[in-house]
């Protein structure tokens, strides 16, 4: 599978603040280092669906607290319904808007980052930060120019 | 009697509940708004050195972080006792306003656009942002099209889309390269024109909401903003202007460091959101509104040419005194417009691009206030520092706190109004949470107090058995 780089959109979603749930920001300025466009965000928030409406693939990346320490989760993720909430989205509710409002979403895929621990702090625990590498080296490793 | 509860309240930034009293026969007999996260802020930032508070202060919230740089930086300025460069004046204003035209377009696009265009009364499942992209996906458009310019022009001018660290103690950071000029320059026609379609769309509406008009929230209170020294609209710079409920000045020139001659606080049992109140009046008497709906009362004009026309319309349909809170969305749109005016203005003056762009100075004075008109209102930092510039006492008074005891009274009107207890209906209880939700309140940001919290900690045994418990 290869992923022209024009048309993907990186999102690393995470707060850097409270340790491993930054590994999305994490994994978006490992990518930037190594030339590829990719977006870090605190939340998904609705104008990224602006970003989304051109691109053909999409890759969210964000920690995942069900997951071992380190374990890499990648799901497909398909357009679905929005939160009663609304501040934040999810892929699901941020693909659905996508394809309400431009009548067209990318393919997606989620990669769900196991943390080991998401306290007050700034640093990555080993594992989170040995897998947020891998996936980094996955994602470039599948973009072509 | 039967008691309601809504909760939690949707749409709305943080979280809040809804309590109404109902008595035999069904109808409303008190309702109490209540705030239901604290944050703690005012307490732990003290021992931080005082040129980290914007920093700090910032993650108040994910919204309008740059309001809080901006109270936090001018507060830090005084303390530093410097006079900005004209350059990083208007640096930070640009990014102001752009903050204003993205959070505004949230507020009204995603939070409340489903209320008012999709109906109060239509499908809560369905009463959403998605079910407005499915039935009006042009108005959907347009919300996502002006949040996206906003954040861009704070992402290439201050550093970062959610907590830039572009503005600091002084000025900002850095320089604006032309570059970026030309390009926010670039989207700004485009802007304008949705929000213009946008304010049209919602005018042909305002017909449908007569009922609204009239009963949410329309009690006279008095209001607040910040003027400059010809009365004229300020969201960056100004100074305090209090209008009495018939449109008279009741203060006027409030200037940052007397802010504390015109406003007191109370805390109230039952929320942790502090309420303030105009003090010559009392806190019974002395209700106030800020945000969009106020700065309108309060200021003479906007100042722009296209904003200066639609206000002309907007006072000319509802008075020069607007009180129904259903026109903080109207209000919202009409900031909307003068943000994306005044950014275009900004951008015209060549001093902008000017290289020096900030202040450096140590501690020269022990206390500091800072003011800004956020997007929901009048947001005010103060602090104390020691001689070595370590914070020994902060005070926040953000949007939402100003606006707490109408917003009560906002609810009960509207509960009074539209409930009623033998066939409660969705449609009601929307109506109740709607009432908030014009005010676009900010609760993330407004609870952080001291005063009287109603805490309770209790320690537990291995059986459940309370050992010890602590309360306030």
């Amino acid at each position: 599978m290869k992923w022209q780089r024009d048309r993907t959109v990186v999102i690393g979603c995470g707060n850097e603040l409270r340790g491993d749930d930054g590994v999305g920001p994490f994994v978006v300025r490992r990518l930037r280092r190594m030339g590829i466009p990719a977006v870090g965000v605190q939340q998904l928030t609705p104008e990224l669906a602006g970003l989304l409406e051109g691109a053909t693939n999409a890759i969210f990346v964000d920690a995942a607290a069900d997951l071992h320490p380190g374990e890499i989760e990648v799901k497909r993720a398909r357009a679905g319904a929005a939160g009663m909430f609304e501040h934040h989205y999810s892929p699901a509710a941020l693909l659905g808007l996508t394809e309400q409002v431009y009548r067209r979403s990318p393919r997606a895929i989620t990669m769900g980052i196991g943390g080991k621990s998401f306290a007050l702090g700034r640093n990555l625990s080993r594992p989170a930060r040995r897998a947020a590498i891998s996936v980094a080296a996955t994602i470039a490793a599948h973009m072509q120019p | 009697m039967r008691r309601i509860v809504i909760d939690p309240v949707t749409r709305i930034e943080g979280h809040a509940k809804i309590t109404i009293q109902l008595d035999d026969a069904g109808d409303v007999m008190s309702t109490q708004f209540h705030v239901t996260q604290v944050r703690g802020f005012e307490k732990f930032v003290e021992g931080r050195p005082f040129y980290e508070m914007p920093g700090i202060t910032a993650r108040i919230c994910g919204i309008c972080p740059v309001s809080h740089l901006l109270a936090a930086s001018k507060a830090c300025d005084a303390i530093m006792a410097v006079r900005i460069p004209p350059a990083g004046a208007l640096l930070r204003e640009l990014i102001h306003c752009a903050q204003f035209v993205q959070s505004h377009a949230l507020s009204f696009f995603h939070l409340s656009a489903p209320d008012l265009l999709l109906g109060m009364d239509s499908d809560p499942a369905a009463r959403n942002v998605l079910g407005l992209a499915a039935q009006q996906p042009e108005l959907a458009r347009a919300g996502i099209v002006l949040r996206q310019y906003g954040q861009r022009i704070i992402e290439a001018v201050a550093g970062e889309r959610v907590h830039p660290s572009g503005i600091v103690p002084g000025g900002v950071s850095k320089r604006l390269e032309n570059t970026v000029r030309e390009e926010i320059l670039r989207g700004l026609p485009a802007a304008t024109s949705v929000c213009v379609n946008t304010l049209e769309l919602f005018k042909k509406a305002l017909d449908d909401f007569e009922d609204e008009i009239e009963n949410f929230g329309s009690a006279p209170t008095m209001y607040a903003g910040l003027t400059g020294p010809d009365g004229a609209f300020r969201i960056y710079d100004g100074t305090i202007r209090f209008r009495n409920a018939d449109g008279s000045i009741a203060a006027n020139g409030v200037a940052a460091e007397r802010y504390a001659d015109y406003i007191g606080e109370v805390s109230t049992a039952d929320s942790y959101l502090k309420s303030p109140y105009y003090k010559p009046l009392g806190s019974k008497a002395g209700v106030y509104r800020v945000g969009p709906l106020a700065r309108l009362n309060v200021a003479d004009g906007f100042g722009t040419p296209l904003a200066d026309v639609e206000l002309e319309q907007y006072r000319k349909r509802y008075g020069p005194i607007v009180t129904g809170a259903f026109h903080y969305h109207y209000a919202r749109l009409l900031e909307l417009l003068y943000s994306l005016e005044r950014i275009g203005e900004l951008l015209a003056m060549p001093e902008i691009l000017d290289s020096r762009t900030r202040a450096r100075a140590e501690v020269n004075a022990l206390e500091g206030v800072g003011i800004a008109e956020a997007p929901r209102g009048l947001l005010i930092h103060h602090y104390k520092v020691n001689e070595q510039g370590g914070m020994v006492w902060a005070n926040m008074i953000v949007a939402t706190g100003h606006n707490n005891l109408a917003i009560g009274r906002a609810v009960e009107q509207t509960a009074k109004r539209y409930i009623r207890g033998n066939a409660i209906q969705e449609g009601m209880l929307n109506r109740v949470s709607a009432v908030v939700r014009a005010y676009d309140p900010c609760l993330s940001c407004s609870t952080h107090a001291g005063g009287l919290l109603p805490l309770r900690i209790q320690l537990f045994g291995p059986r459940g058995e309370v050992l010890d418990e602590v309360a306030t």
